[in-house]
């Protein structure tokens, strides 16, 4: 191995991967809290990372995020750690969402896409998460007993191990549900409807969150029919508000652009402005997550640009 | 650097962006799948957002980086077992047709973990071996045989 450069060019040969690492120190919204190490990992998902990242964000933290094109099974999945309160507002697999949480403070799961629970019925690290850590759940649709008595989780044991903390289930079905769950029942509506009522139910929780509820959401449609949902996730952090924004169809979205009213454009891929944007991920269903802190009012958004197509405030 | 005030962020992502392909080529070196590789990557950036003892200067930084990336890929490796382990697949590399070159990189990736961040630091970066061996906190006549090792295993395996 007479020649250096040869393994030099070696190493050379390994494709960088093009993926923007979206690693990015965060946050906006001041005062920032410098006194615990507020930190956030995540990987391997698309709405979780962004809704982790906007509870971190809410806590004043460091968030650092890598865009990862792929979902695997949970055991591909990484873990989120955060030592404060967190909200978590996902519409997806809440199997990787409780695999991918943990966290000292409470956890609110909102869910409300019953199909996607049944992926892996015997899932450990859903039990094990659940047992450790998950202290709310709101579910929405479909039928938590099933669901749980097929993940064989015991919630007199969960009880206990919650360390006496409040389980909420959000259901339409009350049926021989162990007594010492809260309930709610799902009486239906629209999106934004069901997110008030969650925000509602959080209220005990809200004395450890230094946040100010409140929640929307408004869809956009492009011509073809495609659907974007700009969800604001509840959250006013010191006058900013931030949103998730769950693009369903495009799979050819690259960049997410909001126009507001005037006309005025704002690329949420621009991290050096923005404070988060994740692309890809999910499941065989694709999902894309948007974070951000924007500085226009939420209800200004009129159209939503997400590669050649136009969404618009459906009216 | 302080990454948790206002105005950091864009010093962090340059800082970033200066040395992800890098620690990205070390991961990949370990992890041989790009997924694990850029998970591997994310890692070693926490580390340094998280270390209080940054250091200072280019040829810290990446000797930082390199050896952290490393340790962080040994350790993963290890929870991962051996199932885990990849081969190198065409679209990880940047091909332009010499066979000689792939095979050489086959062989780079397939050295023993233990030899690759001092291979990676001296034949890539150009680090001393007594800057090796100050990084490692080895002697440098350890990190030599190591190197020595490395290109024996090399020679071996493509048949010099």
């Amino acid at each position: 191995m007479k020649d250096k450069n040869k393994i030099r060019q070696a190493f050379d040969m390994i494709r960088i991967p093009d993926g923007e690492p979206s690693l990015g120190a965060v946050i906006g919204g001041e005062p920032l809290r410098q006194d615990t190490g507020r930190q956030i990992k995540v990987r391997r998902s698309g709405g979780i990372i962004a809704a982790a990242a906007a509870a971190v964000i809410l806590a004043g933290g460091v968030f650092a995020a890598y865009k990862i094109g792929r979902i695997g099974t949970a055991d591909d999945v990484g873990a989120v750690t955060v030592n404060d309160a967190v909200v978590v507002a996902d519409n997806g697999d809440i199997r990787l969402t409780a695999s991918n949480i943990r966290c000292d403070g409470h956890i609110l799961l909102v869910h409300y896409d019953y199909e996607k629970l049944y992926a892996d019925k015997t899932d450990r690290r859903l039990e094990e998460s659940i047992n450790n850590r998950l202290h709310s759940i709101f579910r929405i649709n479909g039928s938590m007993d099933d669901f749980l008595m097929e993940c064989n989780i015991n919630f007199s044991n969960l009880d206990e191990t919650a360390n006496g903390d409040r389980i909420c289930i959000f259901k339409d079905d009350t049926e021989s549900v162990e007594a010492n769950i809260s309930i709610y029942e799902n009486e239906g509506g629209t999106e934004t409807e069901i997110l008030e009522k969650v925000f509602d139910m959080t209220d005990s929780l809200r004395h450890t969150l230094p946040i100010k509820k409140t929640c929307n959401a408004i869809s956009f449609k492009s011509e073809t029919g495609g659907l974007v949902t700009l969800s604001e996730l509840g959250f006013y952090c010191n006058a900013e508000v931030f949103y998730l924004i769950h693009p369903t169809t495009d799979r050819e979205a690259a960049n997410i652009i909001l126009i507001d009213k005037e006309g005025k454009e704002y690329d949420m891929s621009d991290r050096r402005k923005y404070l988060f944007f994740h692309y890809g991920a999910g499941d065989d269903s694709y999902r894309s997550a948007c974070v951000s802190a924007l500085p226009v009012n939420y209800q200004l958004v009129e159209k939503i640009k997400i590669g050649d197509k136009i969404y618009s405030k459906e009216q | 650097m302080d990454t948790n005030v206002p105005g950091a962020q864009d010093t962090f992502a340059d800082f970033y962006q200066k040395y992800y392909p890098n620690v990205y080529r070390v991961c990949f070196s370990f992890m041989k799948n790009e997924a694990d590789a850029l998970d591997m990557v994310q890692e070693t950036f926490l580390r340094y957002c998280e270390t209080d003892s940054k250091p200072v200067g280019d040829r810290h930084e990446i000797g930082w980086l390199v050896m952290t990336a490393g340790n962080l890929c040994r350790n993963q490796l290890k929870s991962f077992g051996r199932s885990r382990r990849q081969e190198l697949r065409e679209e990880d590399i940047v091909s332009n047709g010499d066979t000689a070159a792939f095979e050489l990189l086959q062989a780079v990736l397939s050295l023993p973990e233990k030899y690759k961040t001092a291979v990676y630091l001296y034949y890539y970066e150009g680090f001393s071996t007594a800057e090796i061996a100050e990084l490692t906190k080895t002697p440098e006549t350890t990190v030599r045989t190591h190197l020595r090792r490395a290109r024996a295993k090399l020679k071996n395996q493509l048949g010099e």
